[in-house]
């Protein structure tokens, strides 16, 4: 089960629930990386990685030599859901700047603290707790992008997108939007947002410039619609591709297998493509046409954790992946 | 004068009070100015709690105390406007004058729910007659009292009104996220209303935000919520600012000098593991003073009050109120009453005294402020912080409170069947300024206007009378003299001497001679009765021993006093049963302790525990019941056994083989009857009526064969003798001969009838030869020579503990419940002669029925109990109760008319019945079909009779039908009461009270 994943020049780094894969894109080579507390990797970034232990989660970053270093731990549990009967691992961001790594888990819950590291390259640990007011209003608030700016913490969340630095209060833009996927940009982010209240308008991509104001550049998709159980998905994740184009990743369940109600829930993967005036909408069939990273947005999904393992789709095109 | 009762039928007071008026605005051909009230279709539902009584007298007019229940307050100069629950009033404290501003004058309702006023305008917030959940704001001009609706919202709740002298805020009790409006505010200049928008934020984060208090200073609106606090500017750019927000408000007020004093809890747990834990406290309340100016905490300060526990989920119920005077802030909280705070010496101050010198700023609120539990579902009941607010504005704010008013209404003349005692109170027929009451052991006779507001409990129900005084009320004490009163049974033992010893609602009781002895308590110990204590025969000697709240007891009989036993460590055990060796006591149901007893029976050695591992696997619950020698036995039941018996030997630690008793489940209770040391269980198997423990070959053998026709409802023993064995079940009697082995039915006269329905709770012994049966209902003894039943019964003397229930008055008397001492205690009827103020107490054995009677009327010369078996009438003459009827009636009602007359609709309505008083006659009134009669109007020469939705007139001498001819339009509607209004209509109402109509026929 593939947990995290991130991309160096060289390698594919895999997180897994038994540790961390490096797969050589050259050679084809697979190798477990030592040195790490033992437990699931949840979140990776080059260099860096945050692991799932029995009650928390342990910010790791990588030395010159090699070496692995625990630099802060943050408190954690595994998911206890249904599936697949046993725990789920809580999951994890690792965001990483210029200056900084920034850990930060999946779900801000209210009796934990602190909620995320920050790190700087010289080893200054710094930790964040929450903003009262968001604490007291909100039990749960589920990340669902993170972006690195120095050590400005964007964090895209299910109760609009919070800006975190240390030493000052937090801000809180769109609160009445839920931020599905976040890319960040030099110039400021592009979203994909959705209004919170019902009935809820139909996600969109959002761009929000350096001076603070927010336009929409796309509305969502217009396509065939998958049947679901769990209604029209929103994406898991925003990417821009080599040739400029933005992608969007919908993870189906692809055939998934295990389920608690046993029904078939079988809803397929899609990928859109935004040209900048168009959506452009491809299966899992015209798979050869979606670049990589639109594939790695399957890794970090939200649902990840639950489809079927090994993942169809990026068993197909990675498969070195999966030893 | 007929009274109204308006318990359970509180909505119809509005429509009956409006309707009312239509009729009279009608009559003097004057316009009709109040809102048109549709008669149909369905209103909405009001819970009648919070309704005024309105009382219904016999010149036709309607008086209410809905005037003096004070719901707002608002005061310019000499000049109190008051809200109230039937209208605004204008009390001017120097003149004394007095104005009632009510739907007449065109109040959108009765109800106000807030009231804000200066000199240049009154505003009110009024809830709407028709829809419960719909107010309006609107503004009363001083001089014309004048209504003009300005705004109108819907929500339930409290709201809140703010008043500055440019604007007036109106906060509903809570706002959705569906609502685009927070606030409505009115520019007081121009009269005009808008909206103020959510803001944004708060509205993408929570469904809904309650608001607890609104206040305004300088164009800011300041929300109490339960989110923190909002506030919100009136002029300029709308945007709203937070703060506290980890904070619940429920309370606060301004100060003088610019701070807020707020009283908050925090909104989240203190910990993770506070919801887990059992034994969780509420969240500690604060004073907080905040400054707006520098958006800061001044000081703070924890309330020192003790949280009950279980009021989570419901802290709504429990909110607190701040009050502002000089001295300090004053804090009010339900069932805490009232603090103060001390801001310089940062102290405490709380009491019974501090509220009498509370300063007005903080009475006021205490004694208006009512929360409301349900703020977005339904008004009512509220919670008050204190108990008995009425009570409180009766004695802080007499000026507030007026003769009531009184307003032409309907003629009323059929309401008997729900006239009953409200809070304990009835109105006289005979003079409607008369009030009968209770309190205590005294019947009171009190003046109508010197009735103290009704006490209000911390539920928000109304229970009993506020205090009379000596000078308001006549008083006449009951005394119930010398008489008998039944032995509820709990516990029939055998001692050791052959002595018996019967544990029952009115004490412990022992068998000396011929006559049973009450054994002596000391006056203030705790009581001794079969619902709080246990008793056993223990010992070789066989004595009694009691467990009671003090400890451990033996009896002694011959001195008929209890002996205190020195021992320890078994309080947390309970008394499970009697052995020769010692005392058993059960910790759970597999764990006992015994306590060895000597040759004395005193205490000897230290407690020793017994595990009882049950025979079966997996083990299955039993419940032990009886010892016997040195075996307990059990009842329970095992896989394809219902009633299974079984015996656990204590010195073997063997069981015996199960036996079943039936193949049916008969619902438990106690099968086994110990007689003379011997093991007997009753059973409805084939193998025999009557099963005896034959201990040396160690099986159950029959002693009586099995019943020929089986009851399904459960077989007793009642009584066993040589030569015959008497059964009961729910039913009947049985008597088994067994000499001639033969069965017979046997009626065993009351000692079954009235503990008919549990034949397992029969309790038997014998001595020198005489039985001895017991129930809850009582305990008889059997004489098997001449087969004779008879109760054993003790006296009770004077009016100790004598508690007076009012039930029903009319000319001659007042009718009512005394219930006297004991658990349960005997209770009897009783009847009060309003001419020589002497009193007549009834009991069981005048006849009166001893199943539970659903409504009692008094029709002049008698008293009907009614029942699901039957009606029952018990003549004053006489002094005897008849049943008159073995149906169960839905309606009774004396004519009004004609003496002596009583008319009786059975509840399924089948039948209409007149019975004649005085000769005892009854005669039907045949239907013409199979109509179910649902209403009954007994009017000077005929009846109206509601029957299948249509309406009758039945003639009083020939009996004859006549279906009323009804407007074409009128909706069908199974009424419940018909009355007969002035117009000569009449007015329809249903069994809910929620649907009427107004018929012309």
């Amino acid at each position: 089960m593939i947990l995290a994943h991130t991309r160096t020049p060289d390698a594919d780094w895999l997180g897994t629930r038994e540790g961390l894969k490096k797969v050589n894109r050259t050679t084809g080579r697979t190798e477990v990386v030592e040195g790490l507390p033992r437990g699931a990797v949840v979140a990776v970034a080059p260099e860096a990685a945050l692991v799932q232990e029995v009650s928390r989660l342990s910010a790791c970053l990588a030395e010159p030599g090699g070496r692995w270093r625990v630099v802060g731990e943050l408190p954690s549990t595994p998911n206890t859901l249904a599936w697949g009967w046993q725990p789920t691992p809580a999951r994890g961001w690792v965001a990483v700047s210029a200056s900084h790594v920034a850990f930060v888990p999946r779900q801000l819950t209210w009796e934990r603290a602190p909620f995320a590291l920050l790190v700087s390259r010289v080893g200054k640990v710094t930790s964040f707790a929450w903003d009262p007011a968001l604490r007291a209003d909100h039990a749960a608030v589920q990340i669902t992008a993170v972006h690195l700016d120095g050590d400005t913490l964007w964090l895209g969340t299910d109760v609009g997108l919070l800006t975190v630095r240390p030493g000052q209060p937090w801000q809180r833009l769109l609160p009445g939007y839920a931020v599905d996927a976040a890319l960040g940009q030099p110039d400021g982010f592009l979203l994909v947002a959705q209004s919170r209240r019902p009935p809820s308008a139909p996600w969109g991509l959002l761009q929000r410039g350096s001076s603070g104001g927010l336009r929409a550049i796309a509305s969502r998709p217009v396509g065939p619609k998958a049947p679901s159980l769990w209604g029209e998905r929103p994406p898991t994740a925003l990417v821009r591709a080599s040739d400029g184009a933005l992608w969007c990743t919908v993870a189906g369940t692809d055939g998934l297998e295990q389920n608690i109600t046993k029904a078939q829930m079988i809803v397929a993967t899609r990928f859109h493509r935004w040209d900048g005036k168009l959506w452009q909408e491809f299966g899992v069939d015209a798979l050869a046409k979606v670049p990589d990273e639109a594939l790695f947005g399957l890794v970090s999904g939200p649902y990840a954790a639950v489809l079927k393992t090994p993942n169809p789709v990026l068993l197909k095109r990675f498969p070195r992946w999966f030893g | 004068m007929l009274r109204l009762s308006l318990l359970g039928l509180g909505p119809l007071l509005l429509l009956i009070s409006g309707c009312a008026r239509q009729v009279v605005a009608q009559s003097s051909n004057r316009p009709r100015v109040l809102p048109q009230i549709p008669s149909f279709p369905r209103q909405a539902f009001l819970p009648p709690t919070e309704l005024p009584q309105v009382d219904v007298f016999g010149d036709g007019t309607l008086r209410t105390d809905g005037v003096n229940r004070i719901t707002a307050r608002a005061r310019v100069g000499s000049v109190e406007w008051l809200g109230t629950v039937q209208g605004l009033k204008r009390v001017d404290t120097a003149t004394k004058a007095v104005r009632y501003v009510t739907r007449r004058d065109g109040l959108p309702g009765d109800y106000i729910e807030a009231v804000v006023a200066d000199a240049s305008g009154v505003y009110a917030v009024v809830r709407d007659a028709r829809k419960p959940d719909h107010v309006f704001l609107g503004t009363l001009n001083p001089k014309t009292l004048r209504w003009k609706p300005l705004a109108e919202h819907t929500a339930r709740g409290d709201y809140a009104l703010a008043l500055s002298p440019s604007a007036v805020v109106l906060a509903p009790p809570g706002v959705t996220w569906q609502e685009d409006t927070f606030l409505k505010v009115v520019d007081r200049t121009s009269q005009k209303v808008r909206g103020v928008p959510w803001d944004e934020s708060l509205r993408a984060d929570f469904e809904a935000v309650v608001v607890r208090f609104a206040l305004i200073r300088e164009n800011t609106v300041w929300l109490g919520t339960e989110v923190g606090l909002l506030s919100v500017p009136l002029t300029g750019a709308p945007r709203w600012s937070r703060a506290l927000p980890d904070q619940e408000l429920e309370a606060g007020v301004w100060t003088p000098s610019g701070t807020l004093w707020l009283v908050t809890h925090a909104r989240m747990p203190p910990n993770p593991n506070f919801w887990e834990n059992q034994n969780r406290t509420l969240q500690p309340l604060f004073l907080r003073e905040w400054s707006p100016a520098t958006q800061a905490l001044v000081q703070e300060a924890p309330l020192p009050l003790t949280f009950p526990k279980n009021t989570y989920p419901s802290p709504a119920l429990y909110r607190s109120f701040v009050a502002w005077s000089n001295t300090g802030p004053w804090v009010s909280r339900p069932e805490e009453g009232l603090l103060h705070y001390d801001p310089t010496t940062k102290q405490w101050e709380r009491g019974p005294d501090i509220a009498r010198t509370a300063p007005e700023a903080a009475q006021v609120p205490l004694a208006l402020t009512r929360i409301d539990p349900y703020p977005q579902t339904v008004r009512y009941p509220s919670v008050s912080a204190i108990a008995s607010p009425d009570d409180w504005v009766t004695k802080c704010f007499p000026s507030w409170l007026t003769r009531s008013t009184s307003a032409a209404v309907a003629e009323s003349r059929t309401v008997p069947m729900e006239q009953s005692a409200r809070f304990g109170r009835l109105i006289d027929p005979e003079n409607s300024e008369i009030v009968w009451a209770s309190e205590g052991n005294s019947l009171l006779r009190v003046p109508r206007e010197k009735v103290p507001a009704i006490q209000r409990g911390g539920d928000g129900r109304s229970f009993g009378t506020a205090g009379f005084s000596r000078v308001e009320a006549e008083r006449f004490p009951a005394s119930v003299g010398s008489r008998k009163v039944p032995l509820p049974l709990g516990t029939l033992l055998t001692q050791g001497d052959g002595e018996l010893a019967a544990l029952t609602g009115q004490g412990l009781f022992v068998t000396q001679g011929k006559r049973w002895e009450k054994i002596k308590t000391d006056r203030n110990g705790d009581a001794l009765d079969y619902s709080n204590n246990s008793a056993v025969v223990a010992g070789k000697q066989g004595h009694v021993f009691v467990r009671r709240a003090q400890g451990l007891f033996r009896v002694d009989s011959q001195a008929r006093q209890l002996r205190p036993l020195a021992l320890t460590g078994t309080e947390r055990y309970s008394l499970k049963a009697g052995l020769a060796q010692g005392l058993l006591f059960q910790e759970s149901h597999s764990v006992l302790f015994l306590q060895a007893l000597d040759s004395h029976d005193q205490p000897q050695g230290a407690l020793k525990r017994i595990e009882l591992k049950y025979p079966s696997d997996p083990p299955t619950p039993m419940v032990f019941w009886a010892a016997v020698g040195s075996t307990l036995w059990c009842s329970g039941s095992l896989p394809g056994k219902p009633e299974v018996v079984v015996g656990y030997d204590l010195e073997t630690g063997r069981w015996t083989t199960p036996h079943a008793l039936t193949d049916r489940g008969v619902g438990g209770g106690n099968p086994f009857t110990v007689l003379h040391g011997e093991l007997y269980c009753a059973s409805e198997s084939d193998q025999g009526a009557l099963l005896h423990y034959d201990t040396r070959a160690a099986r159950w053998t029959p002693l009586v064969p099995s019943v020929p026709k089986k009851t399904s409802q459960g077989l007793g023993l009642a009584a066993l003798t040589d030569d015959e064995v008497l059964f009961a079940d729910r039913n009947q009697g049985l008597r088994y001969d067994r000499k001639a082995h033969t069965w017979s039915e046997l009626a065993l006269s009351e000692a079954v009838r009235r503990n008919a329905g549990e034949p397992f709770a029969h309790q038997v012994a014998e001595r020198n030869g005489v039985c001895y049966l017991g129930g809850e209902k009582g305990l008889w003894r059997y004489h098997p020579d001449s087969r004779h039943w008879e109760e054993v019964q003790a006296a009770v003397s004077g009016s100790d503990a004598l508690f007076l229930h009012l039930r029903s008055v009319d000319k001659k008397s007042v009718w009512g419940e005394a219930q006297g001492q004991g658990n349960p205690a005997p209770r009897f009827t009783f009847r009060f002669d309003k001419r020589t103020h002497g009193f007549q107490f009834y009991g069981a054995d005048v006849g009166i029925p001893t199943d539970y009677s659903y409504q009692q009327v008094a029709d002049g010369t008698g008293y009907w109990f009614l029942t699901n078996k039957g009606s029952w009438r018990l003549d004053d003459q006489t002094g005897r109760c008849t049943q008159i009827t073995p149906e169960a009636l839905s309606h009774l009602i004396p004519d009004p008319y004609d003496e002596g007359m009583v008319y009786l609709l059975s509840r399924q309505g089948a039948r209409l019945q007149r019975f004649d008083t005085r000769t005892g006659q009854l005669r039907t009134f045949a239907f013409p079909s199979l109509a179910q009669g649902s209403a009954l109007l007994v009017e000077r020469s005929q009846l109206v009779v509601c029957a299948d939705s249509q309406l009758f007139a039945v003639s009083k001498t020939s009996g004859t039908w006549k279906p009323l001819r009804l407007p074409r339009e009128t909706p069908p509607l199974a009424a419940h009461t018909i009355q007969r209004t002035k117009s000569g209509s009449l007015l329809l109402r249903d069994y809910s009270g929620q649907n009427q109509i107004e018929v012309k026929p």
